[in-house]
């Protein structure tokens, strides 16, 4: 049967049923209704017409939108359903077994190698371990060298092979579980990796689903399965998804379903998919909603059969199991300027230890032969033959080999390591920090991206979007302006007395689960039905109860009598409409796809749903036409005020237009979201062309989504206004306190919205991100002119204010703001450069009405033109992109789904949290790891200088006095203790003073702890204090009897106690964790050295034990230590007393604190709580 | 996970349930009271962590699993990991969004967890690894135990952190969330420096300083010492323009030279004989021994390192092998007192620890100095290594190019103004790199032989110190500054 022609052969209009919603695009369409409510119905119920569509139209998130393409015969990918020979015959699709193991028992080796090998810093190891190898080289014993590297290759390597096991094992339980597949017309289970694309699968109830299939039929009647995709996107709610209803009517088992499905080439966006399905000669239109994707379960419904049309790794699901790409912290770039410079440095030496051993080889090259300690000439064997003698140039050669590998730890690499641990322990703080734990949602932080901790102490920009972020996105509606009249519920004292509406249900109260304050005079007005003030007010109702996508879902209580009404949706404010709504009488009891039941004032009435124009952000509204049960055909339509007025008839009636723009107005400037809502009732005719077009429309295979949007304006116009409903969303707790303390640390932060002007305005001057003090500068143009004009009038309108405060001390801050029209004009052309002038000028940007897009376009501006920071912090889908361009990237787990968790570095509860996040962690995070970072290139250069002091003495020859073992372990054990504790549990200032002070934050945007000056001044310092080390002890011991062993202990020792005492000297909090790192370094250091010097086959047999018998070592390790840190320790009292900064300040103050609160500090504190000035 | 090499052990105690995680490391996290245990077991590498929903530890329940019997133990069980983790398990290696979820939408479950297995493979074979290659290593056989531990700990530590993603959930719960160590609140000392403590610290250095800066100038003054530079002098003069034909020719080398006692030098008296440019240290003769070898007469063959003085041409072994060996010291000292010889002991020259278990009192030397060249003394080969000192003197290679050795002790005081007579051969060759010798006869304090460095450095650093005191009183008492009456962050900081 061609669905086309019996359209046309029909002339009574066939019930034509859409459903969708606003923002998933789940449209469906169903044919079974129950009762005779109109003659079409029952024409229709005689034709027994089959046909139904489920077309999928326009765009569902904005963020895919994009993705939406019509499918091209080459990029189409053609399922014979239940024919998988034929399906898989021209084109071999995937089979149905995944494979996430990366490696094979064959290629486990040479793959894990190569991807271990991708770090730099193996390359390195490698390297010097190779060169340490070559006999001529083997300046380390061959064994002691390559073992570092050996060790943690293997171990890694066990790592990485344990988790491929596992991987393997998961794999093989996936591929292994079992599906009910149509073989020989009847359902058999067989294994998951044995499914074909074009196979018939059955699911049933709670099972996941093996692969992507199209629906084919549902044990629901209407065809409605509903799936949970808690695994693919954390969304815990029901989506619904839809069978088609020509083939919902086949049983597979009995009667064989024959059809072509033309769908895309697999792609990874879960929300979007686009097909055609031929079956029975007609050719239907499949969307998202008929898609079931690998991964979901099937929930809330017996069974379902779907056509698998992708398999294995070319699921959706597959598609997207891929890691966030890593960032990079700030620190650790502007860190490797610095290694570079030690790398110089390193090759410096290197060239000066070869070079001179060229000299000394030269001056003494007639002697060689003869030398005790050179002996070049082999006089053992017959042929008197050079021995080990390469030449002059060779041997320079050599020697430059060999220093790089005595020298290797001035890289150092041990310092990779400890940071990844220090950040880890940061990371384990972070996430224990109860002050960051939200009880509402009772999640913790998250740290997602584990390398970027420290950047969370030099912010300078946040980005934070409104609702859901600023604002709690939990919707009350406040307030409704109904034909004109407001009605605000205000402080109502009625409402104790009202307890909400409850509908019957037999025996049974049902309940709306949320309960809503009332108006009392607009609650007496539903009631009275016939008077023409209670009709507006009933067709307002029933728009709300209507016009939505909520699905209500019946709840259980303990009582057996109650029963409570959940109204489940996506959409917070339209959960807010319909509860509101059902608090004035109008509950909304039943939804399928084709009618709902609406219990108005305790009498069940039932509206059939002809069709439905979902959301979009063009149309930025959506209607719904309803055939109501007085046989009359009405399009509700709800949406923004703009969008809404333009297709409202302002000449049925001005006064009641003008009156309801002039609420809207107030409605926003108290910062309540608004919605425009407006009605229509259709002719037959209207109805009927309405109709043809929406079905071809739906049906379209090129350009549906647009044809959509044609058919829907064409509806949608000359409404009568109804009203406009007022919704609350609330201030989430402490944001005001939030941004005011994050302003006073000196961070700027813009609010990017896709509210408009007036809500983000009132939201900003709730939120204290505006004052009325502030110079308000709003560019809302509509071309590129005329914002070239506003920019340039604004940014002198900027200077004026900026400079006539000087004079008047005054400071007038500026806020702007912006739209996103404008933006449109401004991003990606010229003016972006002026918009970023004036933006760095204003204490406050607001920007509204921005797309997900613009977002990040904005958070890029700011990135691209100056080195500073940048944070975004959002909670929803449209703010991924932003997320993702920001520096640092922070998802809040809120109402809106997890999108932007899934796409954030670090997650939390809370918009609050940042101030705890930034100013404390943020600050010890970018405190501990600047000061770690330093102290390791100390640690490392003092040691190598030490080593390089005494190759000058030694012909340049790369003895080392100091042991291997001791030179493998001086950065694994000796050192590296203390400063991972100290980089995890130091911290310069408490938690009350980082709050109290917000200003501190500075010393990060600042880089106060780690920059330029401060390397170079530590190297000087290590250069004073390596020569103290070493040559304390050379003068001490020159011309004595000492040996090379024993000197070499003292080094060792004095180098491991001075570098400690050092560190020791920075802590500034002692706990006894601290204490025992510190102390059991020096103590172990002392256990090892006299540990290696016990070993009899070692030349410093004992050395240890006769050197520390005598006075001479004990005065020298005490003048070593001393004399090497005097200097330090003058400059740092120096420092501390003549020109403080502020966290020594603060820490003084701390201190001072703890003893007397003294409140002359208070009052000299107050100053700073104005916020500084640029 | 069975038919892994080794075992792994599941355990799901009653009323516990597993949490599935990678847990590769071989520790055991405890919360205390207020602090984190870390144990590690190195003798079965297992890992005990248990956690209750209060965030207990509940190691001991989890160690039973592990070490009775598991068939007797009702509370155990080995095997696969149970069906009720697999969705969520299997989901999360799959798909990278259900970690998250589980993360924070799980319930809290009571928790056991144990581990071991792999984990214990990995790290035996890697000890096997490391005793073979330290076996064929040959010298550095045996770390301390203590350190190789703790090199295990650091890289388990680091590894676990390398799949801490995975372990974040469990990580997490490994602390009661409200304790003192979490919230980072610790009881902590806090010290600031205070005029006070700088002052004092100050104080206190050139107060310890000055006083052993003082006794270490008169230590080293105390010393009395006779150096005599003979290397020139003891060549005849027509031999001096070719110093190292005369010093490689058989000629008789005696020497006589003339020593003056300055000041009263009291017993014992120790005999040096001190070398100039000769680099013991240099890396090529530092290397050039086998300390296998001089220990024990199984080893006599083990002569790798010593080339080019390991062998003879016919490949017999040369004990001791070397370069250091060939080129020991060979002038020797007579010393005379009006006519009457002073007896120089040459016992107890050498560190004890060296002849008792350093050199084999069953290694005989042979085949040395048998070559074509002669690197310096011969040996006695029928005395064993352990009591050639000279040789273990020798063999204990200076730090430095200038250095002394000890030749003997005289155990007679000398009166000032005595003169002693030197007998010497000059047998060395140090006329090849003009190298200097002296003669050095010293005695010796606490302090060792004659430096004043110690003593000038340490009066340098405690004056210095005691003048930082007076700077810093002085800075203090004219710009003293009160946090709370002067500056304010403000006013003193860099927010301009």
């Amino acid at each position: 049967m061609d669905s086309n022609s019996q359209i046309e052969s029909c002339d009574q209009v066939p019930d034509f049923l859409r459903d969708s919603s606003s923002r998933r695009s789940i449209s469906s369409y169903q044919s079974k209704t129950s009762g005779g409510h109109s003659i079409r119905e029952v024409n229709f119920s005689e034709l027994g017409s089959k046909h139904v569509r489920h077309g999928s139209t326009g765009a569902d998130s904005e963020a895919f939108s994009a993705s939406y393409k019509e499918i091209k015969e080459d990029d189409a990918r053609l399922i014979y359903i239940n024919d998988p020979e034929k399906t898989n015959d021209n084109f071999e699709f995937a089979g149905n077994s995944i494979r996430t193991s990366k490696y094979s028992i064959m290629t486990f080796l040479p793959r894990n190698l190569y991807e271990q090998f991708h770090r730099v810093a193996y390359i390195y190891f490698l390297v010097i371990a190779i060169l340490n190898q070559l006999p001529q080289l083997a300046v380390f014993g061959r064994g002691a060298s390559i073992m570092p590297l050996a060790f943690v290759l293997l171990v890694t390597a066990i790592k990485d092979a344990y988790e491929d096991y596992r991987r393997h094992r998961s794999d093989k339980i996936e591929n292994n579980r079992l599906a009910w597949v149509l073989v020989n017309e009847q359902f058999q289970q067989i294994r998951w990796k044995d499914i074909r694309v074009g196979e018939i699968i059955k699911v049933s109830s709670n099972e996941t689903l093996p692969c992507d299939m199209v629906l084919l039929c549902t044990s629901d009647t209407t065809g409605i399965a509903y799936v949970q995709t808690t695994n693919l996107d954390g969304e815990s709610n029901l989506k619904t998804r839809y069978a088609k209803q020509e083939t919902q009517m086949k049983n597979p088992e009995k009667e064989k379903i024959d059809g072509l499905i033309k769908c895309e080439k697999p792609n990874r966006n879960i929300y979007g998919f686009q097909a055609n399905m031929d079956v029975d000669g007609k050719r239907i239109s499949l969307g998202p909603s008929n898609i079931i994707i690998r991964g979901c379960d099937l929930k809330n419904t017996d069974w379902a059969i779907g056509v698998a049309v992708y398999a294995g790794k070319e699921t959706k699901a597959m598609l997207n199991n891929s890691g966030a790409p890593s960032k990079r912290s700030r620190l650790e770039t502007r860190m490797n300027r610095e290694i570079i410079f030690l790398s110089i440095f390193l090759v410096a030496l290197c060239v000066i230890v070869s070079v001179f051993h060229g000299l000394w080889l030269r001056r003494h090259k007639d002697e060689l032969d003869l030398m005790q300690f050179y002996r070049k000439k082999d006089y053992s064997e017959p042929e008197v033959e050079n021995y080990n003698y390469y030449g002059w140039g060779m041997e320079i050669f050599f020697v430059f080999l060999m220093s790089i590998i005595v020298f290797q730890i001035m890289i150092p690499i041990s310092l990779y390591i400890s940071m990844e641990l220090v950040r880890v322990g940061q990371a384990f703080f972070m996430i224990r920090d109860n002050r960051m734990y939200d009880e509402a949602s009772k999640s913790r932080f998250q740290c997602r991206a584990l390398n970027i901790n420290e950047d969370l102490g030099q912010i300078k920009y946040v980005f934070s979007d409104k609702t859901g972020t600023l604002t709690e996105n939990k919707m009350e509606f406040k307030c409704a302006s109904i034909r004109g009249i407001d009605y605000s519920s205000g402080e109502d004292n009625t409402e104790d007395g009202q307890i909400g509406y409850s509908a019957q249900d037999g025996g049974q109260v049902l309940r709306p689960k949320m309960q809503v304050k009332v108006d009392s005079e607009l609650l007496q007005l539903s009631k009275r039905k016939h008077t023409a003030e209670g009709m507006h007010v009933h067709d307002f109702f029933v728009a709300l109860a209507a016009c939505n996508t909520i699905v209500p879902l019946t709840v259980e209580t303990s009582d057996p009598a109650l029963k409570l009404i959940d109204y489940q949706g996506e959409s917070p404010d339209e959960q807010a409409l319909v509860y509101a709504a059902a608090a004035y009488g109008f509950v909304l009891i039943e939804r399928t796809s084709g009618h709902i039941v609406i219990d108005i004032q305790g009498e069940r009435q039932r509206f059939n749903v002809l069709g439905l124009h979902e959301f979009d952000s063009d149309r930025k509204r959506m209607s719904v036409i309803l055939g109501c049960p007085d046989d009359t055909v009405k399009v509700f339509a709800k949406g923004a005020d703009t969008s809404m007025f333009s297709v409202i008839n302002r000449s049925l009636n001005l006064n009641v237009v003008s009156a309801t723009e002039g609420h809207l107005h107030a409605y926003s400037s108290m910062g309540l979201r608004t919605l425009v809502i407006g009605m229509r009732e259709l002719s037959s005719s209207e109805f009927e062309q309405w109709q043809s077009s929406y079905e071809s429309a739906s049906t379209a295979l090129m350009g549906r989504a647009a044809l959509l949007r044609r058919v829907a304006s064409n509806i949608e116009h000359h409404l009568s206004l109804l009203g406009a409903s007022g919704i609350e969303d609330k201030l989430q707790q402490g944001v005001p306190e939030a941004i005011e303390s994050l302003r006073k640390a000196g961070i700027k932060v813009w609010v990017l919205t896709g509210d408009k002007q007036e809500t983000a305005i009132s939201i900003g001057y709730s939120s204290k991100l505006l004052t009325s003090k502030m110079t308000q500068i709003v560019i809302n143009k509509k071309s590129k002119d005329s914002c070239r004009k506003s920019l340039e009038d604004a940014l002198v309108l900027c200077k004026k204010i900026t400079s006539g405060s000087g004079e008047t001390h005054v400071v007038s801050q500026v806020a702007l703001i912006i739209d996103g029209t404008s933006l449109v004009y401004v991003l990606d052309t010229e003016l972006e450069g002026q918009l970023f002038e004036l933006a760095s000028k204003c204490s406050v940007v607001l920007c509204c009405r921005v797309a997900p897009l613009q977002k990040a376009g904005i958070v890029a501006l700011i990135k691209n033109r100056t080195d500073d920071m940048t944070l975004a912090i959002g909670d929803g889908a449209n703010d991924v992109s932003m997320i993702q361009m920001a520096d640092v990237g922070i998802g809040l787990s809120g109402q809106e789904g997890r999108q932007a968790v899934m796409a954030s570095d670090f997650a939390m509860g809370q918009f609050r949290f940042l101030v705890p996040l930034l100013l404390v962690h943020g600050h010890w995070n970018y405190q501990r790891m600047s000061y770690m970072i330093l102290y390791n290139f100390y640690r490392n250069a003092v040691f190598v200088l030490v080593l390089f002091w005494y190759v000058l003495f030694t012909s340049f020859t790369l003895t080392t006095a100091i042991t291997d073992w001791s030179s493998v372990m001086y950065s694994v054990l000796y050192t590296s203790v203390p400063t991972i504790i100290i980089g995890i549990l130091d911290k310069d200032l408490s938690r009350t003073s980082l709050l109290k002070h917000p200003q501190l934050y500075g010393a990060g945007q600042r880089q106060e702890s780690y920059n330029g000056k401060l390397f170079w001044l530590t190297m000087l310092d290590t250069v004073w204090q390596s020569v103290v080390a070493f040559f304390f002890p050379l003068l001490a011991y020159w011309g004595s009897n000492i040996d090379g062993s024993s000197l070499g202990d003292l080094w060792t020792l004095a180098v491991a106690i001075m570098v400690n005492i050092h560190l020791a000297m920075d802590v500034i909090r002692w706990y006894s964790i601290t204490h025992a790192a510190i102390w059991g370094s020096i103590i172990a250091t002392f256990i090892c050295v006299m540990a290696i010097d016990v070993l009899p086959f070692l030349p410093g047999y004992w050395a240890f034990f006769n050197i520390a018998n005598t006075e001479l070592f004990w005065v020298c390790l005490l003048g070593i230590t001393v004399g090497a840190l005097v200097p330090r320790f003058v400059v740092k009292v120096f420092v501390q007393y003549c020109i403080p900064n502020d966290i020594q300040i603060a820490r003084e103050a701390e201190k001072r604190g703890n003893s007397r609160e003294s409140q002359d500090a208070q009052i000299e504190m107050n100053p700073i709580f104005d916020p500084p000035r640029q | 996970m069975r038919g892994f090499r080794g075992e792994i052990s599941v355990c799901i105690v009653h009323e516990f349930e597993l949490q599935a995680s990678f847990q590769f490391l071989v520790m055991a996290w405890e919360m205390k009271k207020d602090k984190i245990v870390l144990k590690i077991d190195c003798r079965d590498l297992v890992i005990v962590r248990t956690v209750n929903q209060a965030g207990h530890a509940l190691s001991k329940q989890a160690a039973c699993c592990l070490h009775k019997d598991r068939d007797s133990d009702p509370h155990c069980c080995l095997g696969e990991q149970p069906p009720s983790v697999d969705g969520g398990e299997s989901g999360c290696t799959r798909y990278g969004a259900l970690k998250e979820i589980d993360k924070g939408t799980l319930p809290i479950a009571k928790k056991i967890e144990v581990h071991g297995g792999e984990g214990v493979t990995a790290h035996r074979d890697l000890a096997v690894e490391r005793q073979k290659s330290l076996r064929e290593e040959g010298e550095n056989r045996d770390l301390s135990i203590a350190a190789s531990m703790y090199v295990y700990i650091y890289i388990y530590i680091y590894i676990y952190i390398s799949v801490f993603p995975d372990l974040n959930w469990s990580f997490s719960e490994l602390c009661s969330s409200d304790s003192r160590f979490t919230q980072q609140e610790l009881p902590a000392c806090k010290p600031i420096l205070t005029p006070k403590w700088v002052i004092s610290t100050f104080l206190l250095v050139s107060v310890i300083f000055i006083p052993i800066g003082v006794v270490s100038l008169f230590a080293s003054r105390d010393v009395v010492e006779i150096v005599d530079r003979y290397e020139t002098d003891c060549i005849p003069v027509d031999s001096r323009n070719n110093r190292v034909g005369f010093i490689q020719s058989s000629q008789d080398k005696t020497c006589n030279r003339t020593l003056r006692v300055p000041k009263h030098m009291r017993q014992p008296i120790y005999v040096y004989y001190q070398l100039d440019n000769f680099y013991q240290n240099h890396r090529r003769y530092v290397r050039s021994r086998s300390d296998q070898q001089l220990r024990s007469p199984g080893s006599n063959r083990d002569t790798s390192a010593c080339s080019p003085e390991d062998t003879t041409p016919d490949g017999t072994p040369i004990v001791p092998c070397g370069l250091i060996a060939w080129s020991l010291f060979n002038d020797t000292y007579g010393f005379t007192r009006n006519n009457q010889q002073l007896i120089i002991n040459k016992r107890d020259i050498a560190w004890s620890s060296d002849r008792d278990r350093k050199f084999g009192d069953n290694v005989f030397p042979s085949n040395f100095q048998n070559g074509t060249l002669q690197g310096g003394a011969r040996l006695n080969t029928s005395i064993p290594l352990s009591e050639q000192e000279d040789l273990i003197v020798w063999m204990r290679t200076a730090a430095l190019p200038t250095f002394r050795k000890l030749y003997g002790k005289i155990e007679v005081d000398l009166r000032a103004g005595e003169t002693i007579d030197v007998t010497l051969q000059n047998n060395y060759n140090t006329y090849s790199f003009n190298g200097k010798k002296k003669l050095v006869l010293s005695t010796t304090t606490w302090l060792g032989g004659k430096n004043d460095f110690v003593g000038i450095a340490y009066l340098t650093v405690g004056g210095l110190c005691f003048f930082l005191a007076i700077v810093f009183t002085l800075i203090y008492l004219i710009k003293p500054r009160y946090f709370s009456l002067g500056c304010s962050f403000y006013s003193c900081t860099s927010y301009k």
